[in-house]
C-alpha cells in the first residue's frame, strides 16, 4: 500500500460510544464522475495521534470492479475530515 | 526537598519546529522527510522576519545556525529547502507531547514550547526503573506524535537537562551524582546551563575551559569575580541544584512583555505612537487575562542600526488599562528616541499585583469608566476574534490594530509557558 492521503466524502454511522463506522464513500476526482465504493469489511481501527493530530485508522476492503482492494481510511478527529490515506 | 533522593527528566524535542513540520508532512502523504535533507523552519523574509528558527540536523552539518538570517544560511547551503513555521501545529505537538508526560506524573513542568521537566520521585514505585521509563517514554514519543525526543535523567533539574544534551538526537542518557566526573566535567564549559558567550570569555581568560576546571575552583573567587553568578556556576558545574519540579499553575509570572518587528523602519512620530498603540492594546489584554495589573511599564526599541535601548518607569498606582499604558509608554518611548529609524518596539509590563487590590492615588482620575470600556472591548475580541473590534486611530490606516505575538498572541515562544 502507498500513502496517497486524499480527501473523500464518507457515510459514516456515529453509534454513540463506539467507534465512528463508515460504510460508503467517495473520491473527488479532477474530472469525470465520482465512483462510490461500499466498505465491505473493516479488519481493524486504530486510533493514531501524529504531530499532536488525534486521528482513527481504518484498514478496510472492498470489491472495486473485479478485484478485491484492501485500503485503509483515516479519520480526523479535531478537523472531522476523512481521507484516504494508504491504498 | 534536601537530602531526599530525588529522580527529575527533562524531556527536549529534537529541532522542535523542524521535526513538527517534517512530521505534520509526512502525516499528510508527503515522501520526503524534512529531518533527512537540509531544511528550515523561518520567517518570512518579505516581513523582516527571516531568520532561522529551527534546522535539521544535516543543515547543521552546512554550518547554519538558528537565529541567523535566511540569505546568510542561503549562501551556506544552495539546496536549502525553508519552510514557514506553522504555531498552531507546534501548540498541538506540545500540547500533545505534555498529555503523554502526564500519564507518568502530576508534576510535570512546561518549560517551553518543546521542553517539560517532570518529577519521577513518586513515580518509580509505580513504573519500576528511571531508566527504563525514560527509554519507555523516548519510543512512545517516536511511535505515537511521530517526532523525537531526548530525555535526560537526574537527581535535580540541571543535571537532567545536562543528560539531555549529551547525546542527540532520540536518546535517553542519565547524569547520576556518580557520573558527573565522567560524563559532564569533561564538556567545554560553554555546555553549562547559564553560562553564556560573555562568561565563557571571561572564564577562558583564567584558564578555565571545561565544567571540571570550574567544578575545582574556588568558589570564593568565582564570587569575587562573577558576584552571585559565580557561586551559581561552580554550584551547577559540581551538580547542585535543588529548584523544584513546579507544574506552571503555581507559577506567579513576573512579567508581561511584546515587541514587534515592522515590516519597514519608523520614522514619523505618529506611525510610532500607532504602533506603540497597538502593542499597548496586546499587552493590556493579556494582563487582564491574567487578571493582574502592574506598576512598572517600560518600552525597548531596535532602530535601523540594530542599536538596542530600553527605559521603563515605576507609577505611582498600579494599572490595567490599555490608555494608561499607551500614555506612559508614549511618554517613555519620546523621551530615549532620538529621532532613529525604528525597526522593532516593544512593550512590557512588571511589578505585577492582582487585580482588585490597587493602590489608590490622590491625583489619579476616575479610571471605572476605562475600566468597563477595557472590558467590554475583551468580551468583543473573545467571542468574535481580535480583529472584530479596534481604536478610530488604525480604522482605514491599514495598519494592525493589535501587535505582538503571533498566531493571535496565544502562542508561546520557546522559553515561556501556557498560562
Amino acid at each position: 500500500m502507498k500513502i496517497v492521503a486524499k480527501p473523500i466524502d464518507a457515510a459514516v454511522y456515529f453509534t454513540g460510544k463506539e467507534t465512528p463506522r463508515p460504510y460508503r464513500f467517495r473520491c473527488r476526482p479532477e474530472n469525470g464522475e465520482a465512483e462510490t465504493v461500499k466498505i465491505d469489511r473493516i479488519f481493524q481501527t486504530e486510533r493514531t495521534n501524529i504531530a499532536g493530530a488525534p486521528a482513527i485508522v481504518y484498514r478496510c476492503q472492498s470489491q472495486i470492479g473485479d478485484t478485491m482492494k484492501l485500503y485503509e481510511l483515516r479519520y480526523f478527529i479535531r478537523e472531522c475530515r476523512w481521507e484516504l490515506y494508504k491504498i | 526537598m534536601d537530602g531526599a533522593k530525588r529522580i527529575i527528566f527533562h524531556i527536549d524535542a529534537n529541532s522542535a519546529y523542524l521535526s513538527w513540520t517534517a512530521a505534520d508532512r509526512l502525516n499528510r502523504g508527503d515522501t520526503l522527510d524534512l529531518r533527512t535533507v537540509p531544511a528550515v523552519i523561518a520567517g518570512d523574509p518579505d516581513d523582516r522576519h527571516g531568520i532561522i528558527l529551527a534546522k535539521s540536523i544535516p543543515a547543521k552539518r552546512f554550518g547554519i545556525v538558528t537565529g541567523e538570517s535566511l540569505s546568510s544560511a542561503r549562501g551556506k547551503c544552495r539546496e536549502l529547502l525553508v519552510y514557514p513555521p506553522d504555531y498552531e501545529l507546534y501548540m498541538d505537538c506540545s500540547q500533545a507531547m505534555y498529555e503523554i508526560l502526564q500519564e507518568y506524573s502530576p508534576v510535570v513542568q512546561r518549560y517551553s514550547i518543546d521542553e517539560c521537566f517532570l518529577d519521577f520521585t513518586e513515580s518509580e514505585k509505580r513504573f519500576g526503573g528511571a531508566e527504563q521509563t525514560a527509554e519507555q517514554i523516548r519510543e512512545r514519543m517516536r511511535e505515537e506524535l511521530g517526532f523525537t525526543v531526548n530525555v535526560g535523567v537526574g537527581p535535580n533539574k540541571l543535571l537532567a537537562k545536562m543528560a539531555g544534551e549529551l547525546r542527540k538526537p532520540d536518546a535517553a542518557e542519565t547524569i547520576w551524582p556518580w557520573e558527573i566526573r565522567d560524563k559532564l566535567w569533561p564538556l567545554p564549559v560553554r555546555e553549562l546551563f547559564m553560562v553564556g558567550r560573555a562568561t565563557e570569555e571571561k572564564l577562558r581568560r583564567v584558564n578555565i575551559r571545561t565544567i571540571g576546571d570550574l567544578a575545582q575552583t574556588d568558589p570564593g573567587y568565582l564570587k569575587a569575580v562573577f558576584h552571585s553568578h559565580g557561586g551559581l556556576i561552580h554550584r551547577y558545574a559540581n551538580g547542585l541544584d535543588d529548584e523544584p519540579v513546579t507544574a506552571n499553575a503555581d507559577i506567579f509570572q513576573k512579567g508581561v512583555g511584546n515587541s514587534a518587528t515592522m515590516r519597514y523602519d519608523l520614522t514619523e512620530p505618529e506611525e510610532i505612537s500607532r504602533a506603540l498603540l497597538a502593542l499597548c492594546e496586546r499587552v493590556g489584554m493579556r494582563l487582564r487575562r491574567l487578571q493582574y495589573t502592574a506598576s512598572l511599564v517600560g518600552i525597548s526599541l531596535k532602530t535601523d542600526g540594530f542599536i538596542r535601548r530600553s527605559h521603563q518607569r515605576e507609577l505611582s498606582c498600579t494599572t490595567d488599562s490599555t490608555t494608561e499604558l499607551y500614555r506612559c509608554s508614549e511618554q517613555l518611548f519620546f523621551e530615549c528616541w532620538k529621532g532613529e529609524p525604528i525597526r522593532q518596539a516593544g512593550v512590557f509590563v512588571s511589578h505585577l499585583s492582582f487585580a482588585g487590590q490597587r493602590q489608590l492615588s490622590l491625583f489619579q482620575q476616575d479610571w471605572e469608566r476605562e475600566e468597563r470600556v477595557d472590558q467590554a472591548v475583551d468580551c468583543i475580541r473573545k467571542k468574535f476574534g481580535d480583529g472584530a473590534v479596534m481604536r478610530g486611530s488604525f480604522a482605514n490606516t491599514g495598519r494592525a490594530p493589535l501587535l505582538g505575538g503571533v498566531h493571535e498572541g496565544r502562542y508561546i515562544m520557546m522559553g515561556g509557558y501556557e498560562q
